[in-house]
């Protein structure tokens, strides 16, 4: 009430919700918003939708996570690490499994991965598997990377050497 | 005030329509290279109810988009290397393709363009997404198509598998897709 006794007329609920009660600040705070999430999404974490049966049973054939970009920013890649790899661009991406860091050599036999002649304990695996690869150097700038489900036939899965500037970062969940 | 405000839009809007003109007139070999691997995609995707004159006649006019020696050196999901020599032998695939599949949807996606020394040759380094309408999985292959320009044109002369992980077999799962839509 004002000092001359008039009421001061409130805005319409609806508007004041839609709007705001200063539509000036609304548009600031929106175009913040929208560049807020587009700096994130550039340069902080980009969300992804999952799809395929590789990386079973960590993650579902179908889902949605989260790419973290700044997980590589001071440090390199780690074994164990999931991450999403590039193709061309970021429009579609693999998920895979660090297993060989650079320098090493990485081999299947029954099943089992040996780095550089030794044994590698992976307890995410939750099935049998078979494959067999010989040893396969990894270069000096390159991560060997596999998925989870290794019970699919190895020539149904994609895995292999990748180059470091094409893994995009460490999925997040 | 008013008037001069009204001159200024007046300005910047034959200015704007200039710049298009010039730009539709006149396209930058990026541009045009871009149209044409669009056209490219578009030509590539058809659908279940196609008739066989539109099948030929696109099938035809995507050969067109390449060069009479083209080479095309894929290492499909399920297929194996494959190679395909000549615009005869492709606009053969093609039809071949267009036989075996009832509809496909192809999009290229990332398009990165290098010119390389001199200018008349390009590669544009893609993603290529295939799916049939209606399925939720789709192919995915990362490729380096090599284009040299042709008069106004840039034709295909080589296309090639990009081996993204380098002891890659064959998969159709395990992606993400970024982004909220596809």
């Amino acid at each position: 009430m004002n000092t001359d006794g008039k009421t001061n007329p409130s805005p319409h609920r609806l508007r004041v919700i839609l709007i705001g009660r200063n539509p000036g600040f609304t548009l600031v705070r929106i175009c913040l918003l929208v560049a807020l999430v587009f700096l994130l999404r550039a340069y902080v974490v980009l969300p992804v939708r999952m799809q395929g049966i590789s990386m079973l049973p960590t993650y579902p054939a179908w889902g949605v996570n989260f790419v973290n970009r700044l997980a590589y920013h001071r440090s390199d890649p780690q074994r164990g690490d999931v991450v999403a790899i590039r193709t061309a661009g970021e429009s579609v991406m693999y998920l895979k499994r660090i297993i060989g860091l650079p320098g090493e050599s990485v081999e299947f036999r029954h099943g089992q991965v040996f780095i550089n002649e030794q044994p590698l304990i992976e307890p995410y695996l939750k099935k049998p598997c078979h494959w067999e690869m010989p040893p396969t150097p990894v270069g000096p700038e390159e991560y060997f990377v596999v998925g989870d489900n290794r019970s699919m036939s190895q020539e149904d899965h994609t895995h292999g050497r990748t180059q470091r500037r094409r893994i995009v970062g460490r999925v997040l969940l | 005030m008013r008037r001069s405000l009204g001159i200024l839009l007046l300005v910047a809007g034959l200015a704007g329509l200039g710049l298009w003109a010039w730009r539709y007139f006149f396209p930058n070999p990026e541009q045009v290279i871009r149209s044409g691997l669009r056209r490219m995609a578009q030509l590539a995707s058809f659908r279940a109810n196609e008739g066989p004159l539109a099948k030929l006649g696109n099938a035809q006019e995507l050969a067109s988009l390449f060069t009479g020696t083209v080479e095309v050196k894929v290492d499909l999901p399920g297929h194996g290397p494959m190679r395909v020599a000549g615009r005869d032998e492709l606009m053969k695939s093609l039809l071949a393709i267009r036989q075996r599949v009832s509809a496909l949807r192809v999009d290229f996606l990332d398009v990165n363009v290098q010119f390389e020394a001199g200018g008349d040759t390009a590669i544009a380094n893609l993603t290529l997404k295939a799916a049939v309408p209606g399925e939720r999985d789709f192919a995915v292959e990362e490729f380096n198509f090599h284009l040299r320009r042709s008069g106004r044109r840039w034709l295909v002369e080589l296309v090639e598998t990009v081996k993204t992980l380098s002891e890659r077999s064959r998969e159709r799962g395990d992606r993400l897709t970024a982004g909220f839509a596809a």
